[in-house]
């Protein structure tokens, strides 16, 4: 027969729930009697055994079903209007500053590096970009930044077997080939901020499970 | 999970941000997905769940309290979701402790049975509140507090049905023989 007080003294232990008192009561249980220990074993196998169930990979058509059906009334539109606007503008501050800093630097840098010495912007900055891979396979990745909040923009090439995998700190986040349309192409993709906290971005160009071009992407402006 | 990256996302996704409702749908999905399929051993009624759960969350933002963590919510919403589906499914029987009429012997069972599948198949045997802290405990890996906000239940009534959930899955194991 069963002890209800002993079970939950062992099934606290193996949830790592149990104090102090309960972990010597436990000990001093298990010394002192076998079937105890017994007990204590057969509910860890069976922990294990839920424990390993495997987490099954939901249905690719699942996220952007929900996304399609959510009524379009509850977003915020940034219409293309809105886009081009971002996109003038972007160009527009990247112009000037080029100008400003070839007349004060003379020539230098190539304009992705000028991107980054270029103060920032009142709205979003371009703080890094790099192109991965060619042909089919290829990725074009770029950082931006809106004061605190850091984005990721990825163009992909038609290859859909190519994913790109971005990693930061503990920020892990596979952008597949296949799902591009709903995920990622031509959208900025935001970042968590207080996961990344200040490191890099490692961008990483896969085609078909295997790393083809690897790139680093800084998270602020030098 | 961060939760203070949850906030974040919910809260432009509140204001109308596209990309942050995708990146909560994408970071959510899995477990969400897999909580209804533990829950219901059937994969187009866990689709179904799942995306019923991210509507409601989506439809009823407004009602998110952010002092609360957004996974319990959502996580809430799913089980009640699955539970709602099982409740429409025709009862399968409760559990007796006893194999029923003609089933095979615990030698045969083990033999023919991968080890996974009994375990489902036990899952499925118990009753849905006791799957369901099966499940939160299990496959989301939730601590106490976090099921017991999910479940809105007190902390020792949840412990108590966790505990209960055990026994009798190890019970039904054992006489199958999958544990021994």
């Amino acid at each position: 027969m069963t002890d209800p007080a002993l079970s939950a003294l062992i099934q606290a232990e193996i949830d790592a729930e149990l104090d102090g008192a309960g972990r010597a009561e436990l000990a001093r249980r298990l010394l002192a009697d076998p079937e105890a220990r017994a007990e204590r074993d057969q509910y860890r196998r069976l922990a294990s055994l839920l424990d390993a169930m495997p987490a099954i990979d939901p249905p690719e058509s699942l996220a952007p079903g929900i996304l399609a059906a959510l009524p379009q009334s509850q977003f915020r539109h940034r219409s293309r209007g809105q886009e081009w606007r971002l996109a003038a503008m972007l160009a527009g501050v990247l112009i000037a500053g080029a100008l400003v800093f070839e007349t004060v630097k003379g020539p230098g840098p190539a304009s992705v590096q000028l991107s980054g010495t270029i103060g920032a912007s009142p709205n979003m900055t371009m703080v890094d970009t790099v192109r991965l891979g060619d042909g089919p396979a290829w990725a074009q990745v770029s950082l931006y930044r809106e004061h605190a909040q850091l984005a990721l923009k990825v163009e992909m090439g038609p290859d859909d077997s190519a994913n790109v995998v971005i990693k930061s700190n503990d920020y892990d986040y596979t952008i597949r080939g296949a799902g591009r349309a709903s995920q990622a192409d031509n959208k900025l993709i935001l970042l968590p901020n207080t996961q990344i906290d200040g490191h890099p971005v490692d961008v990483t160009l896969e085609v078909g499970g295997r790393a083809v071009a690897h790139a680093r992407l800084r998270t602020s402006e030098r | 999970v961060n939760e203070d990256d949850d906030r974040i996302l919910v809260s432009r996704c509140r204001e109308g941000d596209r990309g942050a409702c995708e990146q909560l749908v994408l970071r959510y999905q899995k477990p969400v997905f897999n909580a209804a399929l533990r829950l219901l051993r059937h994969p187009e009624d866990a689709h179904d769940v799942a995306q019923t759960t991210f509507l409601k969350a989506f439809g009823h933002l407004g009602d998110y309290d952010p002092r609360f963590k957004f996974y319990s919510w959502i996580y809430r919403i799913a089980v009640n979701e699955a539970l709602n589906v099982l409740g429409s499914r025709k009862p399968i029987g409760e559990i007796t402790g006893d194999e029923p009429d003609g089933a095979p012997g615990p030698e045969r069972r083990v033999e023919a049975e991968q080890v996974g599948e009994a375990i489902e198949e036990a899952l499925m045997s118990i009753k849905p509140d006791l799957r369901a802290v099966i499940v939160l405990r299990h496959s989301l890996q939730l601590s106490y507090e976090d099921m017991s906000e999910v479940l809105k239940l007190p902390l020792n009534t949840v412990k108590s049905r966790l505990y209960d959930a055990r026994q009798v899955l190890r019970d039904r194991l054992l006489q199958r023989g999958i544990m021994t």
